[in-house]
């Protein structure tokens, strides 16, 4: 199990982790989910001990992991695949780290060639495709059949089989009574994979969510279209269970309305609309609603809170997030940027130590 | 070993078959393995003796060494030659094989402080640290176990190799010289600068630590602080002389107290005499010049260990 209790982190002034608070439960694979700079591997290193938070707790089974008397056996971590010296062999790194816990060389043996690499253990590491250096990052992970496994990205550089053996790999590890934590970028990777999901977005928990749940939530009817009356339709149809996302100055897309409501109400305002389709609402769209920082309008129209989608990944291949500027009208303090400094300029949470 | 199991069972973790029942336990408890300052060695010293760089370095210093005490016992040797001639006065003053070693420990110094810098540096370019962290996440024993596999590991070489360069130096120079590195002069050559090796490449091991780029951990240990620090106190001494100031015997103290100068005046007593030494009196004990290495290293090492600690890797 993995605890975390108000832990920020802030590089400088860059505030990386905000006040992030979660518990990962053991026998289920959790997904952590977040955009690209949501401060998912920074929280994992947290996690190992790598990194010291600002302030806040974490725990690893209850405990600090520098107080455990076998931390291989506590957690295994799969960060950068590439953590490892070059000259040495496969073999050689890993029976470097089992020496420090009285791990015997079998089970190295045992666990390179679980993860295939059995033929490649005497090749120096630096000769490694990226994919078998991820498998024996995971291998080097399992080395103290850890109660608590974390993996970033750990599905990087491997080929189609390799990624079908992880998600064996953590339902397996999952169903065996262990915590397993997965971060990605993307909805798809965890779909299949992940019974609940954590998504964080500029350091801060967006939603702690089962994948039923997300799942069920996601699904609803949706419209896209292009018009010059864009803020007149939103402002129409505002009200609860409604959210328009915009993608480019003419183009939103409208949660909670369907094609033919809008169609209908054009006629009778004499809105003009050059483009009108329904939208399937995806995971991977609810996902991105999400970390898009979920741009809701209040009555009138004229409250909006633009988020992420401004400034972040592509919202979808149609419309890349890039051509998009926000109208000054809908724009709004940015709601996951760091408190402004304090007057007098000094730096209340300190630089990394 | 033909079956790879990533390729030709790619889900083979699910079934409850072979491997996952042996090599997955659900119950931690039931594992035995313990993390131990003893393990933490091992892994320490697989590391040093599985990086190319120790045993290239290794080779150099005591190549380069052997050379220099080569170079010593052939002047020592030209030097018999003069004394004992058929004129000669006395009889040779210069008999004893520890005289060779004058030079021996130069080298090898520098290749030690490498290492001990390598010995770092190696896993923060690598990012091996991050793999060393998770299995020792208190740090301090990791470190701990890493000083102790560059002292020994430079100690023992230097007291070796200076051993068989001593042996060769005793053939070389032949009938007359006394093979003295059991008498206390010749211990005190003989450890005293394999010791001087030994700190050289703690004081390495901890600048490595401080500035963790291995160019920059380098230029700082052995451009600034074995060889630039004398030579600049030097040259200011120079300059303050130069508008009329009385500084050298301040600056000539400051030298003595460099980690390079003062390694010399560990051993170098036995070897010119140590009433020489003493005669003149801005030059340092044996026992001052021994405590100037131990509070360099030991200033060098605390630092390394307060940063180490809390960084983020």
């Amino acid at each position: 199990m993995i605890e975390l209790y108000g832990v920020t982190k802030t590089f400088g002034s860059t505030v990386a982790v905000n006040d992030l608070s979660i518990v990962v439960q053991p026998g289920r694979v959790t997904g952590f989910l977040g955009p690209n700079g949501a401060g998912k591997s920074t929280t994992m290193r947290l996690i190992m001990g790598l990194n010291h938070p600002t302030s806040g707790t974490i725990l690893v089974n209850h405990r600090r992991l520098g107080e455990s008397p076998a931390p291989l056996c506590e957690i295994g971590a799969v960060l950068d695949a590439r953590a490892m010296q070059p000259n040495r062999t496969a073999r050689q790194h890993m029976q470097i780290l089992a020496v420090t816990h009285g791990i015997p060389a079998a089970r190295v043996d045992e666990l390179l060639a679980v993860t295939g690499l059995a033929e490649v253990a005497h090749m120096r590491i630096g000769s490694y495709s990226l994919g078998m250096s991820q498998r024996l990052a995971i291998a080097t992970a399992l080395l103290g059949d850890p109660q608590v496994l974390i993996f970033d990205e750990p599905i990087n550089g491997l080929d189609p089989e390799g990624v079908a053996w992880v998600r064996a790999l953590l339902r397996q590890q999952a169903g065996a009574g262990k915590t397993v934590l997965v971060s990605s970028h993307l909805m798809s990777e965890m779909e299949h994979t992940a019974d609940q999901l954590l998504i964080v977005g500029r350091g801060r928990l967006l939603a702690d969510i089962g994948m039923a749940d997300f799942i069920a939530g996601a699904s609803g009817v949706a419209c896209r279209l292009t018009s010059p009356d864009a803020p007149a339709i939103v402002a129409a149809f505002a009200g609860p269970g409604v959210q328009a996302v915009p993608l480019h100055p003419d183009t939103i897309e409208l949660r909670g309305v369907d094609v033919k409501q809008v169609a209908e109400r054009a006629a009778r305002s004499g809105w003009i609309i050059y483009q009108l389709a329904p939208v399937e609402v995806s995971l991977e769209d609810a996902y991105l609603q999400l970390t898009a920082g979920a741009v809701d309008y209040v009555s009138g129209g004229t409250t909006v809170s633009a988020g992420y989608a401004a400034n972040g990944p592509a919202w979808r291949p149609s419309a890349p997030a890039q051509t998009y500027q926000a109208p000054p009208a809908w724009q709004q303090p940015d709601t996951y940027a760091p408190p402004p400094p304090p007057p007098d300029g000094s730096n209340p949470t300190g630089g990394p130590r | 070993m033909t079956t790879a199991p990533w390729h030709t069972d790619p889900t083979g973790f699910s079934d409850a078959a072979a491997p996952a029942q042996t090599l997955f336990d659900a119950s931690a408890v039931s594992r035995p393995w313990r993390l131990s300052f003893g393990g933490l060695l091992v892994a320490e010293w697989r590391k040093l003796a599985t990086m190319t760089s120790t045993w290239v370095l290794l080779g150099l210093g005591v190549v380069l060494g052997l050379f220099t005490t080569g170079a010593g016992a052939s002047t020592l040797t030209a030097m018999n030659q003069t004394f004992s001639g058929p004129a000669a006065p006395m009889t040779p003053p210069i008999g004893r094989v520890s005289m060779a070693l004058v030079g021996g420990p130069i080298y090898p110094g520098l290749m030690m402080a490498l290492l001990g810098v390598l010995a770092i540096t190696n896993e923060y370019s690598s990012g091996m640290i991050r793999a060393t962290l998770a299995a020792a996440p208190s740090r301090w024993p990791a470190l701990a176990a890493k000083a102790v596999i560059v002292t020994g590991f430079s100690f023992v070489s230097t007291v070796v190799a200076e051993f068989i360069g001593a042996l060769i130096a005793w053939g070389t120079l032949g009938n007359g010289v006394r093979f003295d590195l059991f008498t206390p002069d010749g211990l005190q050559v003989w450890f005293g600068s394999s010791l001087d090796v030994t700190l050289l490449a703690l004081m390495g091991l901890s600048v490595g630590v401080l500035v963790r780029g291995t160019a920059g951990a380098v230029v700082t240990q052995l451009l600034g602080l074995m060889l630039a620090l004398p030579v600049l106190i030097l040259m200011i001494a120079g300059l303050a002389a130069s508008s009329g100031q009385d500084v050298s015997n301040g600056m000539l103290t400051l030298v003595m107290h460099c980690p390079t100068v003062a390694a010399v005046f560990v051993y170098l007593g036995p070897i010119v005499g140590r009433d020489t030494l003493a005669s003149v009196s801005e030059l340092p004990s044996a026992t001052s010049a021994v405590l100037t290495m131990l509070a360099w290293t030991a200033v060098l090492l605390a630092g390394a260990f307060a940063v180490f600690r809390r960084r983020d890797v």
